[in-house]
């Protein structure tokens, strides 16, 4: 089975690089960018499977970026990787909007990163 | 009018008042009441002798004689009862004998003609200074009797009554005893040289005139009667003494001159005395009130006055530690005392400590709640004086142990309305003297002004740690509202430095490294170590940043702030945060910002609250523009926005404490105003411009420390 497409939009670039180089050489395909508006001219351009979205960015934030790919990638399974606390309310509000999964900076685990991708993908 | 007549008129005049004055004052006490009497008499005997003396005829002489004996007749009673009553003698069996035999004896006054005064008769025919006068001569046998044994005998017995109990007493007591002494000799023996012509020693009773100080003196001794300063009545004596004489001498010298040369002399001269008189008494005065000062007691009483003046100063000083040492500094400085403390009311440890001393070895000395002492003083809210027997209470041994550390003479507690808010202890004069009533009419209401002024004090410290809280809390509120910035820049680095090293050990696992060459690997590894490296340090900055930052402020200025360098700690801790908000942070800072004397972490409170303030105006993205600059003498800051701006009408209210325009729950409306109190604090001013929907700009002013004074 093909391994999904990945687009990571985190304003932190950084940390869009570490995800590249952790699900590239494991066969998966993944596009990285630090800007929302950016973000969502690489999702006209191809389809994802999985966005790993960055919550609160200047510019586009997070949810408006989210909204727009609801409006126009249905299927597109989005998993917010955020520092943004705010005792879960966010979280509620986004979940509730259609967001896939919620994982807290700084993240864990890398390999639960990959499961949670593969499970989003699977879930259809 | 004679010499002698002077003197009487003075006598009745200076004693009918102070009989009358005794009296007023002090008509519950005993030896007050006793005292006014005595003055009475003393009156009765100048008023009787200056009639008399001054006689048309023999008859009238011998009437005014009479009374005048009234008068006499009672003093040497009157004195013993007086003495005893002084000297606590309960033994009241010599007294009423005293009484009797005088009562005897006046009735020989009034009633029988030959017994007492005998016979009356006009001496000094031939002096032509003092003219002639009516006298008792020669006495009857009862006269000599009287001048015997009454008036020369209980004299001396009283006199011997009070040399033994001197050597008994107390020092205050002992002070007032030799007032006794001096009164005495001034006026007993200036009376008593006028029985010498009685007896046919035919001497002018020159040393009348000093009888009006004898009541003087004693009613200052009792009146003032707790403690005394022997020298400032022995000063006031010899002002007033020497004044008498030269004026005197003044009245006599023209009255002369003016009699040799001119016929109607005698009229003109008095005009003239007079003319002279009341010109010179003021200025003479003056001169010899600084003359004595100056030979014999060389200013040393000045420091009432500066304890006056102190007084009024004290309720202007704010800060405790300053007031409570300036107080014992100056007290000691101008009572010149041996030492003295302040202790101050320690709630928490239920205890008074020192606060400030000067002279004392127990720095540390504090007496708790419950001990003798303290509860005796707040009870009574007395002062005590410890060297003293008629201070108003006896001290156990127990107690003065207790407080042998404070080395106190006396101790005043201080009040504020329930409290006893601290207690201000003296030691002893190092002129050896005792507190006197002229320095309790001092330190009393001082006590009082202090207990003011140190109530003002702890409210004004207390309200500066409040607002220190307050500040600190708002400080804290707004840096949670800041996590998602700081989230970002803690959370990021560690995401990341996580990652790099979890990604290596999993590709190392997974195999994905198999048939790498080794010097690759190496490479790799060396480079996520690297990345891990930077992206720790740029955690522990923030970190840092953010400590620094949450720590409360000292409150010290001190003289090496640059002004550059804290708001660009400010701007950088919320720069991230705002950039989210779609707000820019513009910097258009002088670069030579010469420093500024303040408070550093205040500072960055100042400039934190009025940047998030500003960023909380802007709906939907927009700037803030920091500017300084300064000239030689001051540092200029704007922090200008482009928010919604302030409301004309709300614009004086800004800095106002709990003044919000926020929803309820959003804002404490605390913020500028602490701005402006620690702005303030900081030897600063702050100002506001605005307009509603153009933004708002805060203007600050600072002084610049010129670069010489810096220290590095």
């Amino acid at each position: 089975m093909k391994k999904p497409n990945i687009l990571s939009i985190d304003d932190e670039p950084s940390f869009t690089v570490l995800l590249k180089e952790y699900f590239e050489p494991r066969g998966y395909d993944i596009d990285i960018t630090s800007a929302g508006d950016k973000g969502l001219e690489l999702l006209h351009e191809k389809k994802y499977d999985v966005v790993l979205l960055d919550l609160r960015m200047a510019g586009l934030d997070g949810g408006e970026v989210m909204a727009e790919i609801n409006r126009s990638n249905a299927g597109t399974k989005i998993i917010f990787i955020t520092a943004y606390n705010d005792s879960g309310k966010t979280r509620e509000r986004l979940m509730g909007e259609g967001a896939y999964a919620f994982m807290e900076k700084p993240i864990t685990s890398l390999k639960r990163l990959e499961e949670l991708v593969n499970r989003a993908v699977k879930a259809d | 009018m004679n010499l002698y007549g002077i003197s009487n008129i003075l006598i009745a005049i200076t004693s009918s008042g102070i009989a009358l004055f005794v009296y007023v004052k002090g008509y519950r006490s005993k030896l007050c009441k006793i005292w006014s009497v005595f003055a009475l008499c003393v009156a009765i005997y100048g008023f009787g002798a200056y009639m008399a003396a001054g006689a048309k005829n023999h008859d009238s002489a011998f009437f005014w004689w009479q009374i005048s004996y009234v008068g006499v007749i009672m003093l040497p009673a009157l004195f013993l009862h007086f003495v005893y009553v002084f000297l606590d003698i309960r033994k009241t069996f010599l007294i009423k004998i005293v009484y009797l035999v005088t009562l005897v004896i006046l009735a020989t006054d009034i009633f029988n003609k030959q017994l007492f005064i005998g016979n009356v008769s006009l001496l000094f025919k031939n002096s032509e200074l003092f003219q002639p006068a009516w006298w008792v001569y020669p006495p009857g046998p009862i006269h000599i009797f009287y001048t015997l044994f009454l008036y020369a005998g209980i004299l001396i017995y009283a006199h011997i009554k009070l040399i033994r109990a001197y050597k008994r007493s107390e020092r205050s007591k002992q002070n007032q005893i030799r007032y006794f002494f001096l009164a005495t000799t001034l006026g007993f023996i200036g009376g008593g040289t006028s029985f010498l012509p009685c007896s046919g020693i035919n001497i002018y009773p020159v040393f009348n005139i000093t009888v009006p100080l004898y009541p003087l003196i004693m009613t200052y001794a009792i009146i003032r009667h707790q403690l005394m300063d022997i020298e400032v009545i022995i000063k006031k004596t010899i002002v007033f003494a020497s004044l008498f004489i030269i004026l005197f001498g003044v009245f006599v010298g023209i009255t002369l001159i003016t009699q040799e040369l001119i016929a109607e002399g005698r009229i003109f001269g008095l005009a003239i005395s007079a003319l002279i008189i009341i010109f010179s008494v003021r200025p003479l005065e003056d001169l010899l009130v600084r003359g004595t000062d100056k030979y014999l007691f060389q200013k040393k009483y000045d420091y009432r006055q500066l304890l006056r003046t102190f007084s009024d100063e004290v309720l202007t000083v704010l800060d405790l530690d300053m007031l409570v040492n300036l107080t014992v500094n100056k007290l000691v400085e101008t009572m010149k005392l041996f030492n003295a403390a302040m202790l101050l009311h320690d709630e928490k440890n239920e205890e008074y400590r020192i606060v400030s001393s000067t002279g004392l070895e127990d720095v540390e000395f504090k007496l708790k709640d419950d001990e003798e002492i303290i509860v005796y003083l707040r009870k009574n809210r007395q002062h005590i004086l410890f060297e003293s027997e008629d201070g108003q209470i006896s001290l156990s041994g127990n107690i003065k142990r207790k407080i042998s550390g404070l080395r106190s003479s006396m101790v005043i507690p201080l009040f504020h309305h329930k409290d006893m808010v601290g207690i201000l202890s003296l030691g002893k004069k190092k002129s050896d003297e005792e507190f006197t009533q002229d320095d309790f009419d001092i330190l009393l209401p001082l006590a009082r002004t202090l207990s003011i002024a140190i109530a003002n004090a702890r409210l004004f410290e207390k309200l500066s740690v409040a607002q220190a809280q307050a500040a600190q809390r708002e400080k804290m509120a707004v840096i949670g509202t800041l996590s998602a910035g700081i989230n970002h820049e803690i959370c990021n680095p560690l995401g990341i430095a996580r990652g790099q090293c979890e990604m290596f050990l999993l590709n190392l696992k997974e195999g994905l490294y198999a048939g790498k060459d080794p010097e690759d690997l190496l490479e790799k590894a060396k480079l996520i170590m690297q990345k891990v490296i930077d992206e720790t340090d740029r955690a522990t900055v923030i970190t840092r940043k953010l400590s620094s930052f949450a720590k409360p402020a000292k409150g010290k200025l001190e003289g090496n702030v640059r002004l550059k360098k804290e708001i660009e700690e400010v701007a950088s801790l919320v720069e991230h945060d705002l950039r989210l908000d779609n707000i820019l942070i513009v910097r258009e800072i002088q670069p030579d910002l010469p420093y500024i004397a303040a408070d550093r972490k205040q500072v960055q409170e100042i400039f934190f609250n009025i940047i998030i303030n500003a960023a909380q105006s802007i709906v939907s993205g927009g700037k803030i523009t920091i500017r300084a600059k300064s000239d030689d003498k001051k540092v200029y800051v704007e922090i200008e926005d482009t928010g919604v701006g302030i409301k004309k009408t709300n614009l004086n209210q800004v800095f106002n404490p709990f003044f919000t325009t926020k929803d309820p729950g959003k804002g404490t409306g605390l913020g500028l105003f602490l701005v402006k109190q620690i702005v303030e604090r900081n030897k600063g001013r702050i100002s506001v411009q605005s307009e509603q929907g153009k933004g708002a700009c805060f203007r600050l002013v600072f002084k610049a420390i010129v670069p010489e004074k810096v220290k590095i």
